[in-house]
């Protein structure tokens, strides 16, 4: 997981310090677990309501 | 230096300077000699603008002795959060990297309040570019909490909450995409409003997190939140998130019966895993009010489970993709913990987020629910008692759990859905203040407004204020 982690920013041109790799490992797999509380079958009828106005901002 | 004057609410001050008893200048004297007298141990200031604070003030004065009073800010001193943009002036949003950026315009809220004749004392200490809720600035040192020297005023409006705490701003502004408002306010006593999302223009307000980000007002008094809520409301097409919803007379509509108050408790979710000297706290005023004829009702929003992740998803995203090329540039230049947190973001899939936007639809239809049964929801704002500066975790009943995770557990919700809320404090335990939190429905902050007032009428601080040097 550190590795893919690391391997992940390094394409994007992130430097890691080494430190946070194992700090990231962590944060990751707790975010793992609150993944877990998202109930998909819930979700699937949900629109996303972002708040995109077509034709641009309000006058 | 007697410093009275500073003590005092914008409420208690207005009719006494449109009256000519008090003097601007000798007001924003007594507001300097605070900041002379605490700061060096507090550190809630980032710049002190004397000598333009006191020539503002005899302007001021000379203004009303001329029969120009402007109305109940005229004459105020005000520090503001170092995230808003005064034209001309340095505005570092306590980053290493915008240490010498200079503004080309006021942000719309600084303008309201530069109308209104508001004298500006300084720009205040924050966490760097508002992403954590310390305020432990690596580049500005770390503001304390005006309570406990040791502790942290909360973030990431900390600065302000300690100023407003220790009278060293009579009021102030703050800016809330997970809590940052509300967490200092809790954290150092004062009132804390964070406004229905588009309800206060943000244009000139370095952004967190888009559509997360308010700003609001952080005072001594609930009057004076509601003072500042109806100056600083109103349609501005500069900000695309901008809502066109008419402006109210919300210090006007302070004034309700306990008996009309039906609350809300989300038991699951808001009294869970509570600091048990805050959960006493906020129930014995929850039981004040049903004395007074106030009705409690159990509400269910069950989506408040994916309230976490939703939060922690947008936020991380948003941020990273706002410091995306600097984080690319030059990360050596972010404090430790933000850089960390920028990284998270950049984890974060499409999908993730997607899914996030979608749960906060989802909420904000259960919470409209809840709103046609309720008239306000309650419940503490923190979980815990801020914990010493420095510390990563916090103490909850003898568990030591991640400061980062349950700081923004209560106020997170408010942010995802854009309801109004609002913090206040309702006693002191171990010798720091807790804050009780009041969610409305969307654009009925009087609603969250009168319930505080009710609260406020109990006088729960009586007796009670931070340790000043004296």
């Amino acid at each position: 997981m550190a590795f893919d982690i690391h391997e992940i920013l390094e394409k994007k041109g992130i430097i890691v310090p080494e430190h946070h790799q194992d700090m990231l490992k962590a944060q990751m797999a707790g975010f793992e677990e609150l993944r877990q509380t998202v109930n998909q079958e819930q979700l699937k009828d949900f629109d996303m309501a972002l708040t995109h106005i077509p034709g641009g901002e309000q006058k | 230096m007697s410093n009275e004057l500073a003590q005092k609410s914008i409420g208690e001050l207005a009719p006494l300077i449109q009256s000519k008893q008090v003097s601007p200048v000798e007001l924003t004297e007594q507001v300097l000699s605070n900041v002379e007298l605490y700061d060096g141990e507090i550190n809630a200031y980032i710049s002190v603008q004397k000598e333009q604070a006191l020539q503002a003030a005899a302007q001021a004065e000379q203004e009303i002795q001329s029969g120009n009073y402007r109305g109940a800010l005229h004459g105020i001193p005000m520090a503001l959060k170092d995230i808003l943009y005064f034209k001309g002036e340095k505005a570092t949003m306590g980053s290493s990297i915008h240490s010498e950026f200079v503004a080309d315009f006021d942000a719309t809220a600084v303008s309201k309040l530069k109308m209104a004749g508001v004298t500006f004392t300084g720009k205040l200490n924050m966490h760097e570019y508002a992403w954590g809720a310390t305020t432990t600035n690596p580049h500005f040192g770390p503001c304390k909490n005006p309570w406990d020297l040791t502790k942290i005023p909360g973030g990431s409006s900390g600065g302000s909450g300690a100023a407003v705490a220790s009278h060293m701003s009579i009021a102030s502004l703050g800016t809330d995409t997970g809590g940052s408002i509300r967490i200092p306010a809790s954290s150092c006593g004062i009132v804390g409003l964070k406004p229905t999302h588009g309800r206060i223009s943000k244009y000139g307000c370095f952004p967190l997190a888009w559509s997360l980000d308010h700003i609001g007002p952080m005072t001594k008094t609930v009057y004076d939140a509601a003072l500042l809520l109806e100056l600083l409301s109103g349609y501005d097409p500069k900000d695309p998130t901008s809502i066109d919803q008419p402006a109210k007379n919300f210090s006007g509509l302070l004034e309700s019966d306990a008996k009309e108050l039906v609350i809300g408790i989300e038991e699951q979710y808001f009294f869970n895993n509570v600091d048990s000297q805050v959960d006493e706290q906020v129930r014995y005023v929850l039981k004040q009010l049903e004395d007074a004829g106030a009705v409690i009702k159990p509400v269910s929003i069950p989506s408040l489970k994916q309230a976490e992740f939703a939060e922690l998803v947008t936020i991380t995203t948003e941020a990273s993709a706002v410091h995306h090329a600097n984080l690319l540039k030059s990360p050596e230049k972010f404090g430790e913990d933000v850089r960390f947190l920028l990284e998270v973001g950049e984890l974060m899939s499409g999908v993730d987020y997607v899914q996030s936007q979608q749960i906060r639809r989802k909420l904000d239809v259960e919470f409209a629910a809840a709103f046609e049964s309720v008239d306000v929801l309650i419940s503490p704002t923190l979980p815990f008692l801020v914990p010493p500066i420095g510390s990563q975790t916090v103490d909850i009943n003898g568990q030591e759990l991640s400061y980062l995770d349950e700081v923004i557990r209560f106020t997170g919700p408010g942010n995802l859905t854009g309801l109004p809320a609002l913090s206040m404090p309702v006693g002191v335990r171990g010798g720091l203040p807790v804050g009780l939190q009041i969610m409305g429905p969307a654009f009925e902050e009087e609603k969250v407004l009168q319930a505080a007032a009710l609260i406020e009428a109990m006088d729960l601080m009586k007796g009670h204020a931070p340790m000043l040097k004296k």
